[in-house]
């Protein structure tokens, strides 16, 4: 139906500190209710992780599902300054909530080290 | 904190616990020391002495027995030497030092040397003999040398315990010392740690303090936000800035101004903790004055001071609570490009304005600019709907003065609306209200029958009748002469119609005879001047092409110009253009002919100067196209050249895309069958480039009674070559609009513009369903078409665009029934426009502070963003100024 993959989402269980939300492809309309499940911790944790460095294109419907998430979790957002896709989050007002780092190794760093590199999300397609 | 202090205490006690175990014990030996010395020395000492007591006593009683013989003094002589003998022998059993050693050993020695003299003396004393003077002074030399080995002797003794006393002190100090360090040491690191304790605790109190800030910031904006939403006019606008936002901001006093972008000044809409003659001094505000507000609204930036010092610098003088004013600012009210106010607040707490309120208030401005675009669309819309409603009693007033019978009937037949004419027409006076009534309740059956065939056949075929209806008033047979159109709503679809009828029993009785003779030329002038524009369609999408006809005003009087278009197969394109000398049927009839032989020949594929060369053979044949003028050029898109020859014909008008123009006047040649007939014509050239503009004229354009051509022709070139960038039909519709207007024309007048294209679709359209998937998927259609304009204005329109189609989708979710969205996107040349259009309305939701920044993405991404909202409808406009992409054919 079209030429892009669907968006790929990949939850990788870090430390009791954070969860990470890896996206990849775009991140649009047709993409939201996998979004929202997946930015939804299962346990509780410090922080919500969303790694934006292999999306290609995400817009309001992807901004909104990350701003809820910052009404309940602390969440920091993951976006290479120089991708189109930080264009797009610097217009969108999420500075405002969140917390913005360039790779996910400063943000991982930011809320602690990982203990358990093992995935245990697995992939889930939208 | 508190951990951290107790942490540096116990360390502390630590330290001193060591220092302490390590010098007690230290201090402890010393004494141990000191005391086992004394223990050993005192001995010593006493039998040092009681070496002299003995000697000093034996020496007493040797004198004494010398001097009286009496042998008592003897007892004390031997009780002395006694003493001597038991001091001696513990001090040489004793374990002294060398040097204390020696000088026993001396004094020893000493004293044997006196005791062998004491012991002469005694047995010469006994012997009888008086000791001389002489021994008496051996015996003096000998004890003084015992006393004076035994006095340093004493002095050995003496010292090593002075010494041991002494290295008891020095432990002492030393202990002390080391005491006295820690201590020092310790309460510098307290110190120290109590500074930085404070330091810290400061710092982590200021942190906490700014992320409470921030998340107080986010709820206050979500609150202002969500206040704002319901905010319609002007006075909730006002209410909103004392109560909500006073309490939002702290401000001790806020102004909202608005921008009256016509007249350049500020009227004030609201103030809070300002007096109200300050505000009616400064209203309105021009904004070219050198005020904070005419430098935020001129800046688009706000201006800020956040200290005393700042606000005395600026020159701003508060009196009353404001005197002890802190900081204060003016933010601009932006949204979009425009900027719609100011937004001034001043705060009387130190520091209320730092870095992250000034970030805090510009989003607060945002909020505040976006609620006045708001009213101000609200505003339009009302005054829209008033406008309507004094429209339409204008056009009830117009109806009821028009003497002609103007009605509309639904389609059910009954009247909507009929005008006082109608009105009379149907009833005897005029009055009774015919609304909601047929026709059959007015005329007699078969007439009432006659008119609602008529109207249901413009009603179901959808198109404008012209007829004649024979009714019977007041038992005279009236002929109404009417024009019936189908009532269509706003989606086309047909809902009634409308009829306008004249009376023209009187009139028609005269002009039946005329109308008879004229009929037939009429008839062929139309059919004539209707295929003037049929030629004039684009034969494929590398050319744009528009054009214009206007027969003259003599109604039937046909015009001898012509042009045509023509697609040649091979990828190039024909353009003709002519004009026959007359306007009569005649000369109408030989441009007829003229133009089909030319669009023949032209199929041929011939070059320009062979196509004249046969028609002018053909034309021969012909006496009304003699001296027509004619002009036939080959445009071949493909290689970028057009070909012409040209018979007389006005020159053809090229424009750059840069707006120069020329008129391809060389070579040119006299019109059809005026010289030797059958000759090859020379041949002109010229090259093109994407976004040249070709025009093809008639004299009628160019020519004025009043003066020469060259200053028409100037006219002509200068306005084509200004809008050589437009579309094509735009061109043509401006031009025309630019030369001709409403003139009255001698001549008839007639324009062709052609305009190069790319070779790529101009033109994006479709429609979808609006749901997720559907406008995902059109969304990947755009790109594709979108990539020539390169990856980074691609993804700005295509981040805008998913905004707007994600709000049409967001329908679905809503549990409505999905309707369609359709988008239509056109590049010309430098713009991208799209048209996004939905049935429904745009929503931002006041709930969701995000969904509101889909128009704000919009905002940021393209350069200008129109939401257009009708009661059925909501149109975005999106417009983004691109890069040429120059010629890509």
């Amino acid at each position: 139906m079209s030429d892009e993959r669907p968006l790929g989402i990949t939850m990788i269980s870090m430390t009791d500190a954070a969860h990470v939300v890896r996206l990849e492809g775009e991140v649009d309309i047709l993409a939201l209710s996998a979004f929202e499940h997946a930015i939804e911790p299962q346990r509780p944790v410090e922080a919500v992780v969303v790694d934006l460095s292999d999306v290609t294109f995400i817009d309001s419907s992807g901004f909104r599902v990350i701003h809820a998430a910052s009404v309940r979790h602390r969440v920091l957002v993951v976006v290479p300054p120089t991708s189109r896709v930080a264009r797009a989050v610097a217009v969108s007002g999420l500075a405002e909530v969140v917390e913005l780092h360039g790779t996910l190794d400063e943000a991982i760093a930011e809320v602690g080290a990982p203990r358990r590199p093992a995935a245990a999300g697995g992939t889930s397609d939208a | 904190m508190a951990r951290r202090w107790w942490l540096i205490v116990a360390l502390f006690l630590v330290v001193l616990a060591t220092a302490a175990a390590v010098v007690v014990p230290a201090l402890l030996t010393a004494k141990d020391r000191f005391k086992t010395e004394q223990d050993h020395l005192l001995p010593v000492r006493t039998d040092v002495e009681a070496l002299l007591t003995g000697a000093t006593d034996q020496e007493t009683g040797l004198r004494g027995y010398a001097a009286t013989h009496d042998r008592a003094f003897l007892e004390p002589y031997q009780l002395g030497a006694q003493a001597v003998s038991a001091a001696r022998a513990r001090l040489e059993g004793d374990s002294l030092p060398g040097p204390t050693k020696a000088d026993l050993a001396r004094a020893v020695g000493a004293y044997d040397g006196w005791d062998q003299y004491a012991t002469a003396q005694v047995a010469r004393v006994s012997g009888g003999a008086t000791p001389t003077t002489a021994d008496d002074v051996e015996g003096k030399q000998r004890f003084d040398a015992f006393r004076a080995g035994e006095a340093r002797l004493a002095g050995d003794v003496d010292a090593a315990v002075g010494s041991a006393g002494d290295r008891v002190v020095r432990t002492i100090e030393l202990a002390l010392g080391v005491l006295a360090g820690v201590l020092a040491l310790g309460t510098l690191v307290m110190l120290g740690s109590l500074w930085f304790g404070r330091r810290w605790a400061r710092a982590d109190r200021d942190a906490d303090r700014s992320i409470r800030a921030a998340s107080r910031r986010a709820e206050i904006v979500e609150h202002l936000a969500v206040s704002l939403s319901s905010v319609t006019d002007r006075s909730q606008l006002g209410s909103f800035v004392g109560a909500e936002l006073a309490a939002g901001t702290g401000a001790g006093a806020l102004a909202l101004g608005e921008l009256d972008d016509r007249e350049g000044r500020i009227e004030w809409l609201a103030a809070h903790g300002l007096p109200a003659q300050l505000i009616a001094a400064h209203s309105p505000l021009p904004v070219s004055t050198g005020t904070w507000a005419g430098m935020a609204v001129r800046s688009k930036d706000p201006v800020i001071a956040r200290s005393p010092e700042e606000l005395q610098a600026a020159g701003l003088q508060l009196r009353g609570p404001l005197a002890s004013a802190e900081a204060g600012g003016v933010w601009p009210l932006t949204a979009g490009t425009a900027t719609l106010g100011v937004l001034a607040a001043i705060w009387t707490s130190p520091g209320a304005l730092g870095p992250d309120e000034t970030v805090f208030m510009s989003t607060v401005a945002g909020l505040v600019a976006q609620a006045i675009a708001r009213i101000r669309v609200i505003e339009a819309n009302e005054e829209l709907a008033a406008s309507r409603g004094r429209t339409a009693r204008l056009l009830a007033a117009i109806l009821d003065a028009t003497s002609d019978p103007i009605f509309a009937k639904g389609i059910d037949g009954r009247y909507l609306v009929a005008n006082h004419a109608a009105r009379r027409a149907l009833t005897s006076d005029g009055v009774d209200d015919i609304v909601g009534r047929t026709a059959q309740e007015f005329w007699p059956p078969e007439v009432a029958s006659e008119i609602d065939d008529h109207d249901r056949a413009v009603m179901e075929e959808g198109v404008e009748r012209r007829l004649e209806e024979t009714v019977v008033i007041d038992g005279e047979q009236r002929l109404y002469s009417s024009v019936k159109a189908p009532l269509r709503d706003e989606h086309g679809g047909v809902v009634g119609m409308v009829g306008i009828a004249r009376d023209v029993t009187d009139q028609m009785a005269a002009l039946a005879v005329l109308e008879r003779v004229y009929q037939v030329e009429h008839d062929l002038a139309g059919t004539i001047q209707a295929t003037m524009r049929g030629n004039a369609v684009a034969p494929d999408d590398r050319v744009e092409v528009a054009a214009w006809y206007r027969p003259s005003t003599e109604e039937l009087m046909v015009g001898g110009d012509w042009f045509d278009v023509i697609d040649l197969d091979d990828g190039r394109i024909g353009l003709a253009a002519g004009d026959i000398v007359g306007h009569d049927v005649a000369s109408a009839t030989a441009m007829g002919q003229l133009r089909s032989a030319l669009v023949g020949i032209a199929h041929t594929g011939v070059a320009p100067a062979q196509a004249l060369q046969s028609l002018e053979r053909f034309a021969a044949a012909y006496p009304g196209a003699h001296s027509a003028t004619c002009l036939y050029a080959t445009i071949d898109p493909w290689c970028e050249t057009i070909r012409w020859a040209s018979a007389g014909q006005v020159p053809l008008l090229l424009a750059a895309p840069d707006g120069r123009t020329t008129f391809l006047e060389v070579p040119q040649g006299p019109p059809l069958v005026a010289g030797a007939v059958g000759r090859l014509r020379a041949e002109g050239e010229a090259a093109l480039s994407p976004g040249t503009v070709i025009v093809a004229y008639t004299d009628g354009i160019v020519e004025r009674r009043s003066e020469s051509l060259d200053v028409g022709l100037e006219r002509l070139s200068e306005a084509v070559g200004t809008r050589a960038r437009l579309p094509a039909a735009t061109i043509c519709d401006e031009v025309v609009r630019a030369l001709v207007g409403d003139e009255v024309l001698d001549d008839d007048a007639g324009l062709v513009v052609i305009k190069l294209v790319d070779a790529r679709p101009r033109t994006f359209r479709r429609t979808v369903p609006a749901l997720p998937g559907a406008v995902h998927d059109l969304r990947h259609e755009l790109r594709r078409w979108l990539a020539p304009i390169g990856d980074d204005a691609s993804f700005d329109i295509e981040l805008a665009v998913s905004e707007a189609l994600s709000n049409s989708a967001e329908h679905a979710y809503c549990g409505r029934p999905s309707g369609v969205v359709a988008l239509q996107a056109r590049h010309d040349g430098s713009t991208i426009d799209i048209d996004i259009v939905d049935h429904g309305s745009w929503r931002p939701s006041a709930a969701d502070p995000v969904r509101g920044h889909g128009l704000g993405i919009m905002r940021s991404m393209m350069d200008d963003v129109t939401v257009t909202t009708q009661p059925s409808h909501t149109t975005v406009h999106l417009r983004k100024v691109v890069p040429s992409t120059g010629g890509a054919t």
